[in-house]
């Protein structure tokens, strides 16, 4: 009788014990992740790029997605030297489904316009919070093309077309 | 007041993938990759988890000629690594020299593509995990626009990294970050009427590029020379982007 008794607590604390590390895994951990990022996101977010540039992060639009295991949120941002306005994330997720990757231009001769640079990055709850804005702080620095790299960028494939406007190199001409 | 003048341009829509091999043998017979395999321990564990997370694109031409298609394809496929479009492109000539352009990318996001995750020790071809780019990461230039004494030139441009492992994972495993990758399209629009179209890409990954509709320009990667592959993983996830550094493809339209 006591045996079962027994066999019966220890069960009942091992499914607990299995229960509060599924809990630690699949919510706390998720909520507490996404508190630290929520704040870090909503701060002035001001990353070194050089030992004497850094630049303000401006998040453009926030996407939490649930999997299985863990949660990753992807998020669009830009750099910029003057500090953002504060976000709120809710309403940038909403933003994100807008239309704004259509573009209007109004331009005279001798004019230019220099897109900027849009950055991507997913924050993932698969490792630690302090490792996550480590990796993103790495990212930014790798992949930042400032407006003046870009500009460079453009002269050098535009004057590739200039020159080579008076030597076709291709008769294809798509109907 | 003279009524303006509207111009419709040919859109782009481009795609890249990496093709799978499940293992170096498995490699066409003449590649260079072969080759760089053989040079050290690192290339080889950088080839082979390269073409072990490839895709297996359900692509045909019809998906990239029509940009709904197009669209659903990006939306519901995650056998790509990149993407571009450049669409929709009217330019207006109003008075007073003014011009406005139309035009439009990809919804914002859509140009990172997957990293198919496969099982490394059992080398199953079943995929447990896609993941957006190399840790869901990369970028892309907004359009530009320049109005000079030649004519109207637009360029976009998207940036994505490829790999099997992660950036940091890559870097330790192979000594080297996950390559960077570009695809860049530049549109020159003369006075005359004549237009030219640039497509440029970087050695990796495999590419197709469909103007207006139809096929004009395609990149295979199995066909890249030692030196250009030495460049792109020996690029440590920066230098990669170095300007000309890429095959391209001009056509003109006339």
């Amino acid at each position: 009788m006591n045996g079962n008794t027994n066999t019966r607590q220890q069960s009942t604390w091992a499914f607990r014990l299995f229960f509060q590390a599924l809990k630690r895994l699949f919510v706390n951990n998720r909520k507490e992740f996404l508190g630290q990022l929520t704040e870090y996101l909503q701060s002035d977010m001001l990353v070194p790029l050089t030992k004497n540039e850094e630049r303000f992060v401006h998040v453009k639009s926030y996407d939490t997605r649930h999997y299985f295991l863990n949660i990753e949120v992807f998020i669009s941002f830009e750099l910029h030297k003057n500090k953002g306005a504060q976000v709120v994330l809710s309403a940038l997720a909403k933003k994100a489904a807008k239309e704004d990757h259509k573009y209007h231009f109004v331009i005279e001769p001798g004019l230019e316009i220099t897109g900027g640079q849009l950055l991507y990055y997913t924050f993932s709850n698969l490792t630690s919070f302090e490792n996550n804005r480590k990796d993103f702080i790495q990212f930014i620095q790798e992949e930042y093309s400032s407006i003046e790299d870009i500009r460079e960028e453009n002269t050098y494939y535009w004057n590739i077309l200039k020159q080579s406007k008076d030597n076709n190199t291709t008769s294809e001409i798509p109907e | 007041m003279p009524n303006p003048k509207s111009f419709t341009l040919h859109s782009t829509q481009a795609v890249g993938w990496i093709p799978f091999f499940k293992q170096l043998k498995d490699l066409p017979q003449t590649n260079a990759y072969s080759d760089y395999a053989k040079l050290s321990w690192k290339n080889k564990k950088a080839c082979d988890y390269l073409f072990f997370s490839g895709n297996e694109p359900d692509l045909t031409d019809s998906i990239l000629s029509s940009s709904s298609d197009f669209d659903k394809f990006l939306d519901k496929s995650k056998n790509y690594r990149g993407a571009l479009a450049l669409r929709n492109i009217i330019l207006t000539s109003n008075a007073n020299n003014v011009k406005e352009l139309f035009c439009e990318t990809l919804p914002k996001g859509k140009s990172i593509g997957y990293t198919p995750y496969r099982n490394l020790i059992s080398r199953s071809l079943k995929v447990f995990s896609y993941q957006k780019g190399v840790g869901g990461r990369g970028s892309e230039y907004e359009p530009s626009i320049r109005y000079d004494e030649t004519g109207v030139y637009v360029t976009h441009t998207v940036l994505f990294r490829i790999g099997h492992i992660g950036n940091l994972a890559a870097k330790l495993l192979t000594g080297q970050f996950a390559p960077k990758m570009k695809m860049r399209v530049d549109y020159e629009i003369r006075h005359d009427g004549h237009y030219a179209v640039l497509f440029s890409g970087s050695y990796i990954p495999n590419q197709k590029w469909h103007l207006n509709g139809h096929g004009a320009w395609s990149h295979d990667m199995m066909k890249n020379k030692l030196h250009e592959i030495v460049s792109i993983f020996n690029a440590n996830g920066k230098s990669s982007i170095a300007k000309g550094n890429y095959p391209s493809h001009k056509i003109d339209i006339l």
